[in-house]
């Protein structure tokens, strides 16, 4: 009986335009062996006695120690705007630190392919284009992990010393949402430079100039601070200083709640610039 | 031997986009820096005493430190490929040498990049229309971060040569850097390595932080470089290679 099904099957096909059972041919071709669960069990795999983690988690920790270290001269008046400074000398850090440690972390994973040169091999199981969303999910993830640390850790630290400013949620959300964003962007163009150089090298130049110009861009008029993506730790800051109030003996600092205009513009931005980047990829010849 | 080992790292550089960075990098701060300097006039009166400041303040802090860790987690990487340490290994020459070659080309690569900051430095001073010449100060300051690159760069080279991810060093030596600033505000900058750049090149004071007499300044660095030159050489006679199959 499935002998005849399968004859009728191929007599149908048999009986279609060429140039559609081209298509179809073409389809199947392309069509992965293996499942999307598969695919993520497979890159999880890959990290098994990496400690990539250990990236995150490292600069984290050194982030946090330097916020303490800055706690400890605070007067009442700081202490009544602590939460304030806290996110503000965050953004400003973030701008400096988080381009290189999101290079290594997109380095350290797309590296083993690149050294074990497996792309090849991974193309005849999985869509290039669906190994490179994976594989940019699972960096993600890291930058996940340091930005809720960073979040959770900054309201804890501020309960720790006393912080007599009462906590907005809501600032703290936006300021989790903005730094993931802001990092989610600059990392998929660390993704695309880590998958398509051969040598890492590049990416890595890339990431330092990036800590390099978010750094400088916060002196820069704000005009030419929009140009630079790795500025917009600071632009989308979710508090800022008031410079024109601003003593030698106190800072005056206030909440911004994030543009929303601005923000989504810069979200579809973000977009296109991991879809040119998922482009540059595919074009690439393994 | 040595001279033959430098030779030969000498030739794995060659066409290398490292010297890309070399030039690329300090261009940012040079820019960014002369930038911030002449929209600050009011606050920075030095002249070039204050030029050098934004010049040289982020850049020995959180950039110098990374820059020696690429070109030291590039020299390894030629080795961490294909089975190239089993050559290296098998190489007539001694296995110090073979990490000393490495060590003198980052070195050369090195003051290349510390000539070129301070050239660049010159050079936006008088566009900036900085009167009279250079001064000497800077000269030497330039001079003593360039050899803390002495130590940082023996450091790395032992990180990029034991850890095999080419970006993992590099995280270390910016992780390295801001510990390092904890240690200079505390007056501790000997006694970290990754502090000796910020004091060699006197990057946030006008005044000399080595108080003008540098010889515990050269002890830490010598001292520095001995342990981790004594353990990468160690390392290479007691430890078997990893080849990639």
């Amino acid at each position: 009986m499935r002998d005849i099904m399968s004859e009728k099957e191929e007599k149908k096909s048999v009986m279609r335009p060429a140039a559609q059972r081209r298509e179809t041919q073409g389809q199947d071709a392309w069509k992965p062996a293996a499942s999307r669960q598969h695919l993520f069990l497979a890159e999880q795999r890959k990290l098994r006695t990496r400690y990539v983690w250990l990236v995150p988690v490292g600069f984290l920790a050194l982030l946090l120690l330097w916020t303490l270290a800055s706690v400890r001269n605070f007067d009442d008046m700081d202490l009544a705007t602590g939460y304030q400074y806290f996110l503000y000398s965050m953004s400003t850090m973030n701008s400096i630190f988080m381009p290189v440690m999101l290079s290594v972390v997109a380095s350290h994973l797309c590296d083993m392919e690149i050294k074990g040169n497996t792309l090849k091999l991974l193309y005849t199981l999985e869509r290039p284009g669906r190994f490179y969303d994976i594989k940019y999910l699972f960096e993600l993830k890291y930058l996940i992990i340091f930005s809720a640390g960073e979040t959770l850790g900054l309201i804890l630290l501020g309960k720790a010393a006393g912080f007599t400013e009462p906590i907005r949620p809501d600032m703290f959300a936006e300021h989790f949402i903005a730094m993931t964003a802001v990092g989610a962007v600059i990392l998929s163009i660390q993704h695309m430079l880590s998958l398509v150089s051969d040598n890492q090298i590049l990416p890595l130049i890339v990431g330092i100039a990036g800590g390099f110009l978010g750094l400088f861009s916060m002196f820069f008029p704000a005009e030419v601070n929009r140009l630079i993506l790795w500025g917009y730790f600071g632009i989308f800051s979710v508090a800022g200083v008031d410079w024109q109030r601003t003593t030698d003996e106190t800072i005056y600092m206030s909440y911004q709640p994030l543009p929303a205009g601005s923000f989504i513009g810069f979200l579809i931005a973000g977009a296109l610039i991991y879809l040119i980047g998922k482009w540059i990829f595919l074009r690439k010849e393994v | 031997m040595l001279i033959r080992c430098i030779k030969a790292e000498n030739m794995k550089l060659k066409h290398s986009i490292i010297w890309s960075a070399c030039i690329f990098i300090p261009i940012i701060p040079a820019v960014m820096g002369t930038f911030n300097y002449l929209n600050n006039l009011g606050l920075l009166t030095a002249e070039w005493y204050s030029l050098w400041t934004q010049f040289t303040l982020f850049y020995s802090w959180l950039f110098y430190a990374p820059l020696i860790a690429l070109y030291c987690s590039y020299l390894w990487r030629l080795e961490h490929l294909n089975s190239n340490w089993n050559v290296l290994m098998t190489a007539p020459v001694p296995v110090r040498d073979v990490f000393l070659g490495k060590l003198m080309v980052i070195f050369r690569v090195t003051l290349f990049t510390q000539v070129w900051v301070f050239l660049l430095y010159v050079v936006c001073g008088k566009l900036c229309g900085l009167p009279g010449a250079v001064p000497l100060d800077t000269v030497l300051w330039m001079l003593r971060g360039t050899l803390a690159a002495a130590a940082i760069g023996t450091l790395q080279l032992l990180l990029s040569m034991v850890i095999r991810s080419f970006a993992v060093p590099i995280g270390i030596a910016l992780a390295g850097s801001i510990v390092g600033f904890l240690f200079i505000n505390k007056g501790w900058e000997l006694y970290w390595p990754y502090s000796l750049m910020m004091a060699g090149m006197n990057s946030n004071k006008s005044e000399d932080i080595l108080g003008g007499n540098p010889v515990p300044f050269l002890v830490s660095v010598v001292l520095f470089f001995a342990v981790f030159a004594g353990t990468a050489v160690l390392w290479l006679k007691k430890r078997d290679v990893k080849a990639q199959a």
